[in-house]
């Protein structure tokens, strides 16, 4: 009779086993980076971008970066759904990476449990921060 | 300890306590790449990356996605699979490290492998196959053959045996 009830117990662990590990995972959080990229002294721009390792960035893709203003920085604003505090990126400009050989550029976000906050960050083009 | 608790802990000892520290090299290292390279980073331990902002055994939020894109019962229980192998990794390298419940946590990093290298790492053929092939290999030959003399498996084997 125990050893039935034991059993039971047993299987019923089991059972419970994929809920319990659904709240182990770490919860995500859309967290949006707004990128500035300062272009002076950079000639013939035919087009600019950012690359980076988390989605919706990839290494392989620019997602495109516009002026707002005509001789001002361009821009644009990327909203993670990350767990993470930290992305790394960098810049492109016609297609060409920035600070070749050199480490990526490491963006800390805004920490938040709710959402919507925005981290800007501001850049030099081709310049380690 | 229950009999079958102390089959399943105690090692092959072999024949010269050098053969034993031979197979202890390989077991050290690969337990620590695991929980400092491959595990830390997806599964919150006291060393895992601050960066990576996670809880104590949380898995990493993207893990589980990846395990559904494997198909079939890994699209079913995604959270409990990719808990169980970055479970495997982070916790499986510490315990490989101190050889303690060696065997049942060398099946548990052989099944997490083999998964790895199949349905992940495959189509990019051999070379992107190798780490987790090597860790296979590894977790192999310990869950055949324990932990070895060294090894807290060892010890407690040894003192249960004594026992009146």
């Amino acid at each position: 009779m125990m050893r039935l009830h034991a059993r039971r117990a047993l299987w019923g662990a089991v059972c419970c086993l994929p809920i319990v590990m659904s709240g182990c995972v770490q919860p995500a959080y859309d967290r949006t980076v707004m990128y500035e990229l300062d272009l002076t002294g950079v000639s013939n721009v035919q087009s600019v971008g950012v690359r980076g390792r988390d989605k919706p960035l990839s290494w392989n893709s620019d997602v495109a970066m516009t002026q707002r203003v005509a001789g001002g920085p361009y821009v644009v604003a990327v909203t993670y759904r990350t767990g993470y505090l930290v992305t790394e990126v960098k810049f492109t400009v016609n297609g060409e990476f920035e600070l070749a050989d050199k480490d990526n550029r490491i963006v800390r976000m805004v920490p938040t449990t709710r959402g919507g906050d925005t981290t800007v960050y501001r850049a030099q083009y081709n310049v380690v921060p | 300890m229950p009999r079958w608790l102390l089959r399943l802990l105690t090692p092959v000892v072999l024949p010269h306590w050098s053969s034993d520290v031979a197979l202890l090299v390989p077991r050290v290292v690969c337990g620590y790449l695991l929980t400092t390279q491959f595990g830390a980073p997806k599964f919150g331990l006291p060393w895992s990356p601050t960066d990576n902002n996670l809880g104590l055994f949380e898995v990493a939020f993207w893990f589980p996605d990846d395990v559904a894109a494997f198909g079939g019962v890994f699209a079913v229980f995604p959270a409990l699979f990719a808990w169980l192998a970055a479970f495997a990794e982070g916790v499986g390298g510490v315990l490989f490290i101190v050889g303690f419940l060696t065997r049942p946590f060398a099946f548990l990093i052989v099944c997490t492998m083999l998964v790895a290298m199949f349905l992940q790492q495959y189509q990019g053929g051999l070379w992107n196959m190798l780490p987790a092939l090597g860790f296979a290999w590894v977790a192999l030959y310990l869950m055949v053959l324990g932990s070895g003399r060294f090894s807290i498996d060892y010890w407690l084997s040894q003192t249960q045996r004594t026992r009146p």
